[in-house]
């Protein structure tokens, strides 16, 4: 099992969210990999000399880029699932069966995830 | 046999061994860097080629070995990329522990009742033997 984060958990570590601080020690602690969409990235970050809580945070973070062949897999379950949202599609994309997705945006996450059929948590942060 | 595109991944993340007939020559402009940054090691038949690896030899317990060996195969993953992500986890763990110590320091350490409530809404039990 892994822990995905989407923007809104990246906002919430950036405005240093204590009870997000605090399920990031429990996942930390319980050695559970965390993984972020490079998109997810450029949602939340805008200047790293502000935003130093998040800087040290992603260093312990897997950041999952965007693939060549990402973009047609994005838009075919764009396509799939009546969703517009690229990051919020590449978010689906990086989950697995039993994961655990951190969002800020759960409906629209569900209904990705349903399109591609994978059975995962969706925790709203 | 791998092919070309597959030799050209291989070679982005590191080490690639196959067996089979010596390639051609052009084989190895298809490598991602360039030639003289690549070594191409002949051993009888298999071709070594390497770009920015660091080689271990690890020993570990054989039931060990071989749980490591199914995990991979159930990821369609070699043991080598398998063992690569494992470590990555375990480093970034650390890296994230680190980032949440400061983050303690600067703001006051997260109350137990914070971790409880935080442990509730992820479904985990926080645990109390780690720092």
């Amino acid at each position: 099992m892994k822990a995905i984060l989407d923007a809104g958990a990246l906002v919430a570590v950036d405005r240093r969210n204590r009870l997000f601080g605090a399920q990031l020690r429990v996942l930390q602690q319980q050695g559970t990999p965390i993984r972020v969409s490079s998109a997810v990235v450029g949602q939340a970050w805008r200047d790293g000399r502000k935003q130093a809580n998040l800087a040290r945070v992603l260093a312990g973070v897997g950041i999952e880029a965007l693939g060549k062949d990402d973009g047609k897999r994005i838009g075919e379950l764009l396509a799939q699932s009546g969703s517009a949202d690229i990051v919020d599609a590449h978010v689906a994309l990086i989950t697995d069966h039993a994961d655990l997705v951190l969002t800020s945006d759960p409906g629209d996450i569900r209904k990705l995830l349903q399109a591609r059929r994978i059975s995962a948590r969706v925790q709203t942060v | 046999m791998l092919v070309g595109h597959e030799l050209e991944a291989a070679t982005h993340s590191g080490t690639l061994t196959f067996t089979g007939p010596k390639p051609p020559e052009s084989w190895a402009l298809k490598c991602a860097l360039p030639l003289p940054d690549v070594l191409h090691t002949f051993v009888c038949d298999t071709i070594v080629c390497m770009a920015q690896v660091d080689r271990f030899s690890v020993t570990m317990p054989p039931e060990l070995g071989e749980g490591v060996r199914q995990a991979a195969a159930r990821q369609g993953t070699s043991v080598s990329t398998w063992l690569t992500e494992a470590a990555a986890d375990k480093l970034r763990n650390e890296l994230l522990g680190a980032a949440l110590d400061q983050w303690e320091a600067e703001d006051g350490s997260f109350t137990q009742a914070e971790l409880e409530e935080a442990a509730s809404r992820l479904g985990l039990a926080p645990r109390s033997d780690v720092a």
